[in-house]
């Protein structure tokens, strides 16, 4: 193949392996940063939005001093068992103020062959139920009958759909979707069901709970308020219920999701600056690499000029060399922040203690785009200052310093 | 009509804020297959007169026209394609590109502004191959620029320049690093260039080289004076 303009950038690119590797080894910093931060911050938002969907209550009552083990329950905490019984829970549902109140029981399994640690384990009554029906609804639209499962999105549901606890395999009739909280390494029984779980656990270990208690152990009450109250205000009618029930927990999910969401923030406010910072650098080098190699290049260009090159095409000339390297850059960076983030999903979401869920594939296409296009947009702006410099008037008389 | 006709030709500098004259009120003609050389001392502005005539340096005042082409009216495109296709430079200093082997350094003038009717890929390259057989340098066709030395370097510019056969040849110092052989090689192949139409204008500090020439002019101070008794 003959030499022409259109393969001279490419031949220069080739010819100047130091130069080049520099160039692409600070694009693919860049690319990997912006791709690696972007598709964090989108799957912590995308995790928080789906948390902020999945708690639908005003209020959660839960036992004496376990409010903060059912926050955990709700975010990203260990699986865990606490209950207080049905009579104390239908009295609870009672207080002024309370609009819709459903039960819910947590009971926290052994190691299963299922999955990787714990499983959590939650009875809910579909009759009442406000909070996990709506969310069950998008993937199943039956009714959960007494011994079947419903799947969190982590959970590993057998071939033959069902799911081996406690030396018994549990039918699954349906998987939900992945929500980035610990809702998705748990299992979904009516109320129903449970004393047969803690009558199944018997048997091969430790009882979960007291067999007496199996048929009427709830865990926590959840709540919407009527019109017109406060979560706050029924707290406190539930406390004014009964003199046992001061020492009742509380816990707010309107306040975790503001909590969680104030943490999320936070980390995204410091991601974006550290990439703006880092690409503000990266630009700077960019352009003083470019600069600078522009200087050392005035003998080719004017050479090419003395051949007969337009200035359109040394500006060609230095535009493709540019954008082959923010191409280039770009793919590899994104490449590696997707071998580094999309493997290690879920490691990331427990290490970061925070709602974490993927984003769809359609928005992780757009943000493949946006970080290749940015590296390249970013490459060429760093090569106009030398294509500007090159297109002065009497560029020669500046080209001839380099003879 | 002449090939190259330069009028009045005048390039003022500005030195410590006192106007001078690099080239001064120059007036030259050059005919098709006629072989010009200049000479004068260093800085006296022999090189800001060919860049001139070859419209990388704009002059003050004056024309130069080329072929028929006034080069002062001529677009940036017209201007690089009249360089390319009808003038060929042979620069004082190595101008060879280092990215590029010898044989493809000759070739590019050649692929810069493609044609309808381009030639063959392979009569080009054997094209190439002739020029820096002529010159005496094909065997380095595949060599890079670093690899050659400064004579070498000057004989596969010259190789380059004469690449698209130009109707005028400007030549600075082609002898610059030459041994004797091949600045005898070199000033054969430039008049051999005169004697089948080529327009060969050159610059020169090379007394050897002057008996090639069909008129000397001296440039002394930015003015240009026709040698006699050449």
């Amino acid at each position: 193949m003959l030499i022409d303009m259109n393969k001279l950038p490419f031949e220069n690119l080739k010819r100047k392996p130091l130069r080049t590797t520099a160039l692409l080894a600070v694009v693919v910093v860049l690319s990997l940063a912006l791709f690696g931060g972007s598709i964090l911050a989108t799957n912590l938002n995308t995790g928080m939005a789906s948390m902020e969907r999945r708690l639908g209550a005003d209020l959660m009552v839960v036992p004496q001093n376990t409010a903060q083990k059912a926050e955990a329950l709700l975010t990203d905490g260990s699986p865990t068992t606490f209950y207080l019984t049905k009579d104390v829970a239908d009295q609870i549902s009672q207080a002024d103020g309370v609009a819709q109140a459903t039960q819910q029981t947590y009971i926290s399994s052994l190691a299963a062959a299922c999955c990787d640690e714990k499983l959590q384990i939650i009875g809910y009554d579909p009759a009442t139920d406000f909070v996990i029906e709506p969310w069950v609804a998008e993937q199943f639209d039956g009714t959960l009958e007494d011994g079947q499962m419903l799947a969190g999105a982590n959970v590993n549901v057998s071939a033959d759909g069902t799911i081996e606890l406690y030396g018994r395999d549990w039918p699954v009739v349906a998987q939900l979707a992945s929500t980035g909280t610990n809702l998705d390494n748990s299992v979904f029984i009516n109320q129903t069901t449970v004393p047969a779980m803690v009558e199944a656990s018997a048997k091969v270990a430790t009882q979960v709970m007291p067999e007496e208690y199996a048929g009427k152990a709830v865990s926590s009450v959840l709540i919407n308020v009527a019109e017109g109250y406060t979560a706050e205000t029924v707290a406190t009618n539930i406390q004014n219920l009964d003199a046992s029930f001061k020492d009742l927990g509380f816990v707010y999910p309107g306040g975790i999701t503001a909590t969680t969401r104030t943490s999320l923030n936070t980390l995204v406010a410091y991601l974006t600056l550290f990439i703006a910072v880092l690409w503000v650098m990266g630009a700077i080098v960019l352009i003083a690499v470019f600069s600078t190699s522009a200087n050392e290049r005035k003998r080719e260009f004017a050479s090419l000029r003395i051949m007969g090159a337009t200035r359109g095409m040394l500006n060609t000339i230095i535009l493709k060399e540019s954008a082959v390297i923010g191409l280039t850059g770009g793919v590899l960076g994104v490449a590696v922040a997707s071998l580094v983030i999309f493997p290690f999903s879920s490691l990331i979401g427990r290490q970061l203690q925070l709602p974490y869920l993927q984003a769809g594939p359609l928005l992780i296409c757009g943000m493949i785009v946006l970080a290749v296009a940015s590296a390249v947009v970013l490459s060429v702006v760093g090569s106009l200052l030398t294509m500007w410099r090159l297109g002065r008037p009497e560029a020669y008389l500046t080209l001839r310093e380099g003879e | 009509m002449a090939l190259l006709a330069i009028t009045d030709l005048t390039k003022c500098f500005t030195r410590r804020d006192k106007p001078f004259d690099a080239v001064s009120h120059v007036n030259l003609m050059v005919d098709a297959g006629e072989f010009v050389a200049i000479v004068g001392r260093s800085g006296n502005g022999k090189s800001t007169l060919i860049n001139m005539i070859a419209g990388l340096v704009r002059p003050t005042s004056g024309s130069v026209t080329i072929d028929g082409n006034v080069v002062a009216d001529l677009s940036d495109r017209e201007l690089s394609l009249l360089r390319n296709r009808t003038i060929g430079f042979v620069t004082q200093s190595q101008t060879l590109l280092s990215n590029l082997t010898v044989l493809d350094n000759v070739i590019l003038p050649a692929t810069m502004f493609p044609e309808d009717k381009a030639p063959e890929p392979e009569q080009l390259i054997a094209r190439a191959e002739n020029l820096l057989k002529q010159l005496g340098v094909a065997e380095l066709m595949e060599s890079y620029p670093r690899e050659l030395s400064g004579g070498e370097m000057r004989r596969v510019s010259i190789a380059r320049a004469l690449m698209n056969s130009p109707k005028l040849l400007i030549a600075d110092e082609p002898t610059g690093d030459l041994d004797q052989e091949s600045t005898d090689i070199v000033m054969q192949l430039l008049r051999e260039q005169a004697d089948s139409g080529t327009a060969v204008l050159m610059v020169t500090h090379d007394p050897d080289a002057l008996r090639y020439a069909d008129n000397v002019y001296r440039m002394d101070a930015g003015v240009l004076t026709e040698q006699t008794g050449q």
